[in-house]
């Protein structure tokens, strides 16, 4: 397959200050561009896409509903906490397994519960926001063709999502533990984001990877009355790269 | 106004006969003051009076002061005339045929001014003169208390005036400090009384008040000479400060000058050039932003400032040659992480590469914890790339047909062999 670099007709003017730290970044301070690099270059968004699937997940609501775990989500691959066909659990619980530890099978139960038109919708709200260079074709990121996003696209996904209080508190949970509706099966798990307790300020939001789209992480943190957000999408040394970035865009104009 | 009260009280009592019980008199009062509102200060009171002893009675009851210097009557007409500190009282009163009601007038001559009082006097019937005499001492007791506790009042308020304007001081002196350490000219600037904060502040009242009565009453606030003297020196170094990248970059944070908010390309925020940042500590020092702000990159590399080197990007790329081995001395990792990846990649290899952020914070390693977030930046394009990489946008809808349309093949050859 041929890769051609596509770039949208518009492009901030932020600078591209370190160009080395992923192929397509982009930093915000309090809601504002300060560097960027690449960031409407459509790329592969691996579990960033979850985000999407989590927003599309609060706005239908019913969270309490009862989802059946479906085979095909049993049978997901990647990241998992290990649901089986069958199982009964919570709309709320599988959400917070797929936002906090990007799992898989609980997205895909998630997707599966919804229905054919998750993926229309997650779409839909994409266009609704403007976000002309977002595509979904897989709910929960894996590398498909016809999936795509921007560094640009995610950081606005992740804003719309983090306005969703029960989004932003997942965001920020470090462990959580879910249980099935029968209280028999209980599934505890960690944060895949590495920054969660132990950046100062570090409230979220997501992780992914695949083979497409390397390391990509949306990083939010928050000091003193200062938000910065970061996406790289495909970064070498993602959490190295995340908290120098986040240091420097603290540190901005000071 | 005791005074006149107990002149007028007292005076039926010249003309009534002797007697041992009291009188209860009820005294209507107006006073005319030139320049004021006639008639005002309208009072009535009542008096219990001896009408045995009355000559006492009109010296005394607060007139002890005033002596009886003419006394004239005629009918029913009286007239006193009597000295007192304030100035000669004249009164005249002329009573009816049963004594019972009186209309009057007493004019005050004094320093102060004249002052003339118009009265009515009725008498109401009898009354106990010792209960009345009590009363009247209880009354002047109360009065004296009174005026005691209030000289005590003021004094202490004083002495509280003399502390707070003592600690007045002492903050404003505090704030000259202040206005150095954390380079903020308005804590300054407040202190020397420049600036808009300082029209009403007390201590610039004396200097700033155009009513010379104003600039009087506010003389004792003024700031003394000696603390002037010491915030003149401290504004002398502020500004010798501000010509420098640290204390240029302080007085930056402070002012906090909004950049260029570009809401049309999406959002992005430019910060403002470095001759603009600092206004208000510029003017303070009567240079311009641009002059203070010209050369400051050059300074920082001077030192080198490497913090300040963030807002200078061109001349720290520039100045890498010369700054990246003394970076790699000075243990500079965000200079280097930024300007100097061949620098910064030997480290990276030494102490970060193949250890994980997380691992990294549980040896709780600050400062290699650091180092590497640092040196990170720099790392990226030269390790081998992932298979990750672009969408192309014109290719994506021919690769989804020709995936499509391989299937399709697929499909028939299968056919033709009957699969």
């Amino acid at each position: 397959m041929l890769l051609l670099a596509a770039f949208s007709a518009a492009s901030y003017s932020a600078e591209d200050r370190f160009p080395r730290v992923a192929d397509a970044y982009l930093v915000k301070r309090n809601g504002v561009v300060i560097w960027a690099g690449h960031e409407q270059l459509r790329m592969a968004p691996a579990s960033l896409t979850k985000m999407m699937s989590a927003l599309v997940t609060l706005e239908l609501g019913h969270l309490d509903e009862v989802v059946t775990v479906s085979r095909a989500a049993s049978r997901e691959s990647g990241s998992r906490i290990g649901l089986k066909a069958g199982q009964q659990i919570r709309v709320r619980s599988l959400l917070a397994a797929m936002v906090v530890r990007s799992a898989n099978d609980a997205c895909r139960a998630i997707a599966d519960y919804y229905g054919v038109t998750f993926v229309t919708r997650m779409n839909q709200r994409a266009l609704a926001m403007g976000l002309h260079d977002t595509q979904f074709v897989d709910p929960c990121g894996h590398d498909k063709p016809g999936q795509y996003s921007t560094a640009a696209d995610l950081a606005r996904i992740a804003e719309q999502a983090m306005q969703k209080p029960e989004f932003a508190q997942l965001a920020r949970t470090e462990r959580i533990s879910i249980a099935t509706t029968d209280g028999k099966k209980k599934f505890s798990f960690t944060t895949t984001n590495a920054l969660l307790g132990r950046y100062d300020g570090a409230i979220g939001v997501k992780t992914g990877t695949t083979g497409r789209a390397g390391n990509c992480v949306i990083a939010l943190a928050e000091r003193d009355g200062v938000r910065v957000l970061v996406v790289l999408l495909n970064a070498r040394n993602r959490w190295w790269n995340a908290a120098g970035l986040l240091d420097r865009a603290f540190a901005f104009n000071s | 106004m005791k005074t006149i009260l107990a002149l007028v009280a007292a005076l039926p009592f010249t003309l009534a006969h002797a007697a041992l019980e009291g009188e209860l008199w009820e005294v209507s009062t107006q006073m005319n003051i030139p320049g004021m509102p006639a008639g005002m200060g309208g009072q009535k009171t009542r008096v219990c009076s001896d009408k045995s002893d009355a000559k006492k009675q009109m010296q005394g009851k607060g007139s002890e002061k005033c002596k009886v210097t003419d006394y004239k009557q005629s009918g029913n007409k009286y007239t006193m005339t009597m000295e007192c500190p304030d100035g000669t009282a004249v009164i005249e009163n002329t009573f009816n045929a049963a004594h019972t009601e009186y209309n009057g007038t007493m004019s005050m001559k004094s320093k102060r001014g004249d002052m003339t009082m118009t009265m009515n006097g009725k008498k109401l019937g009898a009354c106990d003169l010792q209960v009345a005499q009590q009363d009247r001492q209880d009354a002047q007791a109360a009065g004296k208390q009174m005026a005691a506790d209030m000289a005590a009042m003021t004094a202490k308020m004083n002495a509280d005036m003399e502390m707070n304007k003592a600690q007045g001081f002492a903050k404003l002196k505090a704030s000259c400090d202040e206005g150095v350490t954390a380079m903020d000219s308005r804590k300054l600037a407040l202190a020397l009384c420049q600036g808009k904060d300082a029209a009403t502040a007390a201590h610039c009242m004396a200097q700033n008040a155009k009513d010379p009565r104003q600039k009087e009453q506010f003389k004792q606030y003024a700031q003394p000479a000696q603390d002037r003297a010491y915030c003149e020196a401290k504004k002398k170094e502020f500004c010798t400060n501000l010509q420098t990248p640290n204390g240029f970059a302080l007085a930056t944070k402070v002012e906090g000058v909004r950049g260029k908010d570009e809401q049309t390309s999406g959002g992005t925020y430019t910060p403002a050039p470095l001759g603009q940042r600092v206004p208000a500590s510029s003017a303070f020092c009567g240079v311009k932003n641009e002059t203070i702000a010209a050369g400051m990159c050059t300074k920082a590399l001077d030192g080198p400032s490497w913090k300040f080197l963030r807002n200078c990007p061109a001349e720290a790329k520039s100045a890498a040659p010369k700054l990246c081995p003394q970076a790699v001395q000075k243990e500079e990792y965000e200079y280097l992480g930024e300007f100097c990846p061949a620098d910064a990649k030997p480290l990276w290899t030494k102490y970060c590469a193949g250890r994980d952020y997380t691992s990294m914070y549980e040896k709780k390693d600050k400062k290699k914890l650091a180092m590497c977030t640092d040196l990170g930046i720099a790392m990226g394009a030269d390790e081998p790339k992932t298979k990750a990489g672009a969408i192309p946008t014109s290719t994506t809808q021919a690769v989804d047909a020709a995936k499509q349309g391989a299937a399709q093949t697929i499909n028939k050859i299968k056919g033709l062999f009957g699969k």
